[in-house]
């Protein structure tokens, strides 16, 4: 690809990470294809923590924002500040692999039609191998899809064209954890087409991981929270059942580290065999231009 | 068409200056050059490490801040690895000069191919070249790499990048038969190995401390491998297997003792080994088996919030 190509935004929300972005942004820096900006939104970090990422004021975009809102918040500060015609965005924990953008870029170029792209994913942790965390089923992700538990999108690998993302209004900022959920959701109801590219294309990283295990009550109030946000799309899709079998599923994920529950709840549901169910007559929504544009001509 | 330039060359260094310019020197004498050579360095010695200035403009060079074995250093390599292909040399082997082109070619004719791996041949100090590694025209899958005969030397192997990343790479907490390990996971993996019938690599076996001293300990590797994949092992061939696998490597671990070693080729001789797999068992497929382990790992966290 031509050097003239540079036309990514890399958007890296921080938050007093500083153990961890330095290895971040590098992997950025080491990407094969050069994006265009790499812009830091600095969730209101404590004082230490933001002088840590002076370092970087040469090479990237630094946003400061003046109260703190959260991730969604200060992605959807990152989207409004891009230039670029892509969006990659990277969590200030993750790493990419070297060829990440220019694999996504590429895809982007041969598949006008895809509005986002992720990919498979690799956790890593401090003792054992690296695990395939997040992989891609063949076709393309469904709103069907984004609704059950089973399929998730890894916003650091998501890569999407900026006015799709503006044109939905970005992440919501009222959710504090599961705004990927939502975000994909949402993209997903626009009609937008999704795409994974199968090859892991970074490292999540899971060493000294304690956040699900202290949160997870307020992530299951999250998710009921999302649940009932979208509760018309649950029900157009899978009916009642839908809603139940999320619910269940996050609370079995909520549960997991406790064991007796966890046994007991590995047990309910084997015994209930949650099952998807499109309901009937349902489609997926696709993007009305498609549709349109013949009448036009017709018209004309 | 010309096959572009997408092969990344990792080398592992550590300590061995002394062969380590034989292994560079054959990866430059390619006829098909890789994108980028990246030697490892595993924390070496200061003037091990200065000698590998030497091929600063012509190598990248990564230094860890310390000593991770063997595993550790590749898996450093393939993250860092830029190529849609990844060729793996040990610093003291040695490639023959089409190793990458005739191992490429067969990746460009054999798409859905995930790694290639090639015949070895040994080279001692003071006896003619020995083919050390061979094997039929049948790739190599899960069952056979629970089972002793077959080994894919890491030298040899050419692995599509994506697979490799996606297997996880090598397990750091083996120092040794991290091999071994990596086959088992990247054929449970639903991935295959297949072989080209001809030697490509000259593997050394000269001026090196042999393996003796460390054959016990040796034998205690293998025996975590088999509790590590007591499970897998179990399903291919039954608690038999396990019993094989242990025997077979038990032997090789006495080979120093000639007593010991005859005892056992008779006990052999009587009761050979064999590998059948169990009724029913069939070979994993990439696919099957990542939607297998979405039911396994959905709960700890495909579903959490990263």
């Amino acid at each position: 690809m031509s050097a003239s190509s540079r036309d990514i935004s890399v958007i890296i929300p921080y938050y007093n990470r500083e153990r961890y972005i330095d290895e971040t942004v590098q992997s950025v820096l080491a990407q094969t294809l050069e994006p265009l900006e790499i812009i830091i939104v600095n969730d209101r970090s404590r004082e230490s923590s933001r002088k840590h990422i002076e370092r970087y004021a040469g090479v990237c975009k630094i946003l400061d924002l003046d109260r703190n809102v959260g991730l969604a918040g200060a992605r959807n500060a990152g989207i409004q500040a891009a230039r670029g015609q892509f969006i990659a965005l990277l969590d200030d924990d993750d790493i990419w692999f070297p060829h990440k953008l220019e694999v996504q870029r590429k895809y982007m170029e041969e598949h006008p039609e895809c509005g986002l792209v992720h990919s498979a994913v690799t956790a890593f942790f401090s003792n054992k191998p690296d695990q395939l965390w997040v992989w891609c089923e063949p076709g393309n992700m469904t709103l069907a899809k984004s609704l059950t538990d089973k399929y998730w999108a890894c916003p650091s690998s998501m890569f999407f064209r900026t006015e799709a993302a503006r044109s939905i209004g970005g992440f919501d900022s009222a959710f504090r954890q599961c705004e990927d959920r939502d975000f994909l959701i949402r993209v997903c109801a626009a009609g937008l087409k999704v795409q994974c590219i199968p090859e892991p294309l970074l490292r999540l990283r899971r060493e000294n991981h304690d956040r699900l295990t202290s949160h997870k009550w307020t992530i299951l109030r999250t998710d009921l929270k999302m649940c009932w946000k979208h509760r018309k799309l649950y029900l157009q899709a899978y009916g009642t059942r839908g809603i139940v079998n999320f619910v269940l599923e996050k609370t079995r994920v909520a549960t997991c580290e406790t064991r007796y529950l966890d046994g007991a709840g590995r047990f309910l549901l084997r015994f209930l065999d949650l099952k998807y169910s499109v309901q009937k007559g349902y489609r997926d929504p696709v993007v009305q231009e498609t549709e349109e544009q013949p009448e036009r001509v017709l018209a004309e | 068409m010309p096959i572009p330039r997408d092969i990344s060359v990792i080398i592992p260094f550590y300590n061995r200056e002394e062969f380590i310019d034989d292994a560079v020197q054959s990866v430059l004498a390619q006829t098909l050059q890789p994108l980028e050579i990246i030697i490892v360095n595993d924390c070496s010695r200061e003037s091990s490490r200065r000698y590998l200035d030497r091929y600063g403009d012509v190598c990248r060079i990564i230094d860890l801040p310390k000593n991770v074995g063997l595993a550790g250093s590749r898996n450093a390599g393939i993250r860092e690895a830029r190529g849609r292909f990844i060729a793996l040399l040990d610093d003291d082997d040695i490639w023959l000069p089409e190793k990458l082109a005739v191992q490429r070619a067969y990746m460009e004719e054999h798409p859905p191919c995930p790694a290639v791996t090639c015949w070895v041949t040994a080279f001692f100090r003071d006896k003619p070249d020995d083919l050390w590694v061979q094997f039929g025209p049948d790739p190599i899958r899960l069952s056979q790499a629970l089972n002793e005969w077959y080994w894919a030397v890491p030298s040899t192997l050419m692995i599509r990048t994506g697979a490799l990343r996606a297997v996880g790479g090598f397990d750091p907490r083996f120092r040794e038969c991290e091999d071994r390990d990596f086959m088992i996971r990247f054929c449970a993996a639903g991935y295959s190995i297949e072989g080209i019938p001809r030697s490509l690599v000259r593997f050394r076996r000269a001026g090196q401390s042999s393996l003796s001293g460390r054959k016990l300990r040796m034998y205690r590797v293998h025996l975590r491998i088999v509790w590590i994949h007591r499970a897998l092992f179990y399903r291919v061939y039954g608690i038999r297997g396990i019993a094989n696998f242990l025997f077979a490597t038990l032997r090789k671990a006495t080979e120093q003792s000639r007593i010991l070693h005859r005892a056992f080729g008779l006990w052999l001789r009587v009761f050979p080994l064999k590998y059948s797999t169990r009724s029913g068992y069939q070979e994993p497929i990439a696919s099957e088996v990542r939607s297998l382990s979405l039911m396994g790992s959905s709960a700890s966290g495909v579903a959490g919030r990263s």
